[in-house]
């Protein structure tokens, strides 16, 4: 299974251009498509789960001609929008019931069984029976992967699923991924950088409708030894820095200001070099240093 | 699919409180109006039982200017509930068949429509019972003139309506633009209405009738309301 995406474009009627000539190979596994908001990433998500179409271009899954055959991805597909509500007065239970119906499963034995299963394996058995209005975030982003595992899809999409849970909850969720993500096609987008960290093989950065980073984090990583700086500083000296040095990130470290510079030799002035990570390979290819 | 869809449908509504709402209201006028002489609804007659098969049709064709607004919210919601709750993105990335889901979804809020106008049986039934009633006023039950009144006016007026509406729902997809769909029609009827006041169009008004209210009084004003003429009629 893979998933190859050439030359997609998509400009909206208000003239913002979401998708600028993209192009991506995604194979087997967990596949990062990492952003800050705005980047196009949704729309992406929601070209490549049949609900929108682009300007030009073509997706295809394997043989698959995903913006012809939408049938037979959608027989293919679980997918996991970044916002979604729900009914009310329905119980997880029959939610799950009437999607896995919509998904093909018209047996009622056979989806009784289906359903039940898939509740133990998302944790949610306890509470099929009350009302998914009365979920908390955990909960509901918990049902929203049950719903998109339902039928065992060989593409799965989450946008953006760990987005205001807690700690624990982002874990819980994690691990029910990476289950899955043996054996299909993953694409998980997300601003958050430890998301990709943690769970990818493979990712993709976009920004602003554009491709800037294709392949392994860790060798995107690497191409950063020994350019990455820091140090903290004081408060009123965070102006000054930010104009003679390229700043990657500032944190608030013990309410000081922390902060990463790029740089090929060392900027001197106090910094020490500093152990590149996903977040600096971030933030240096939106901003375009090389 | 189709039944499926059209049993989760229903199952939905069974469940809410609006339904059963206008039920009891529907139940509660008509109980009022039956059983009391200083309420009345649709054509009067004083000189049949008050659970009449005529009466019965009369409070059934009546009440099915109701039956516009209940079906209104019913099939606007079935039509419109993914874009309002949010669900589109999941429910339209299924596998699901359009003509199943649209039908399977109007024929479900169509058959709920129909659940409120039970409330006119109920009110007559209880009405029946009521220590202030005068007996010697109240016939044996029928129940197949109840069921006559199901079938004659009940659910096609609730079918007639729920197609109208659920048709503007799901190409407009606007809550405001389903109330004024259903707030046309009725001022249509109500313009009709001042036009039969005029006995030579009587016919013609009987017949583009959409509740079948005035169809219905038309078809009865020349039998004998008490005697074999309307008991031939089935009612």
């Amino acid at each position: 299974m893979e998933l190859k995406i050439r030359n997609l474009s998509k400009t909206y009627k208000n003239g913002v251009k979401a998708l600028d000539d993209i192009s991506l190979t995604i194979p087997l596994g967990m596949y990062g498509l990492l952003g800050p908001n705005g980047a196009g990433k949704s729309t992406l998500m929601r070209t490549l789960a049949t609900l929108q179409e682009p300007d030009s271009g073509s997706i295809f899954l394997n043989e698959i001609d995903v913006l012809r055959q939408k049938d037979e991805v959608r027989q293919r597909l679980g997918y996991l929008p970044q916002e979604f509500g729900v009914y009310p007065r329905i119980s997880a239970q029959d939610m799950l019931s009437h999607l896995a119906l919509l998904k093909g499963i018209t047996n009622s034995r056979e989806r009784k069984d289906v359903v039940a299963a898939m509740l133990q394996r998302c944790n949610l058995y306890e509470v099929r029976k009350k009302a998914l209005t009365g979920f908390s975030g955990g909960m509901r982003q918990r049902f929203g992967i049950a719903q998109a595992l339902i039928g065992n899809p060989q593409l799965l999409i989450v946008d953006e699923p760990t987005a205001g849970l807690d700690p624990g909850e982002r874990n819980r969720f994690y691990n029910l991924l990476a289950e899955v993500g043996e054996q299909v096609v993953v694409i998980l987008s997300t601003h958050i950088v430890e998301d990709v960290t943690d769970l990818c093989t493979d990712m993709a950065i976009i920004h602003e409708g554009k491709v800037l980073y294709e392949g392994d984090p860790q060798a995107a990583i690497s191409e950063l030894n020994g350019r990455i700086w820091k140090r903290s500083i004081a408060k009123i000296e965070l102006a000054q820095y930010e104009k003679s040095f390229r700043v990657v990130s500032n944190k608030l470290v013990g309410g000081r200001p922390f902060l990463h510079v790029f740089g090929e030799e060392a900027p001197g002035d106090g910094f020490v070099p500093s152990q590149p990570d996903l977040e600096d390979v971030f933030f240096a290819k939106i901003r375009n240093w090389k | 699919m189709f039944w499926q869809i059209t049993l989760f449908e229903i199952r939905y509504w069974l469940r809410s409180w609006m339904l059963w709402i206008f039920f009891l209201l529907i139940a509660l006028a008509v109980f009022l109006a039956v059983s009391t002489d200083n309420i009345t609804l649709g054509f009067v007659l004083s000189n049949t039982y008050h659970n009449a098969a005529f009466v019965i049709a009369n409070y059934y064709a009546f009440m099915g200017l109701l039956t516009l607004l209940m079906a209104t919210a019913f099939v606007n919601s079935a039509a419109i509930r993914d874009f309002h709750y949010n669900t589109s993105q999941i429910i339209f990335s299924t596998r699901l068949k359009k003509l199943d889901f649209l039908m399977g979804r109007f024929a479900g809020a169509t058959l709920v429509s129909v659940i409120p106008m039970l409330g006119v049986s109920l009110g007559i039934l209880l009405a029946k019972y009521m220590p202030w009633v005068d007996p010697e006023r109240w016939g044996p039950v029928i129940w197949t003139a109840h069921l006559k009144a199901i079938y004659l006016f009940a659910i096609p007026n609730a079918f007639f309506m729920a197609a109208l509406l659920f048709a503007i729902a799901v190409l407009a997809r606007n809550e405001i633009i389903s109330f004024v769909g259903a707030l046309v029609v009725l001022v249509g009827y109500i313009i009709g209405d001042s036009l039969v006041q005029d006995i030579r169009h009587e016919q013609a008004a009987a017949l583009l009738d959409p509740f079948g209210i005035r169809t219905f009084g038309l078809f009865t004003k020349v039998l004998d309301r008490r005697g074999e003429e309307l008991g031939r009629a089935g009612f």
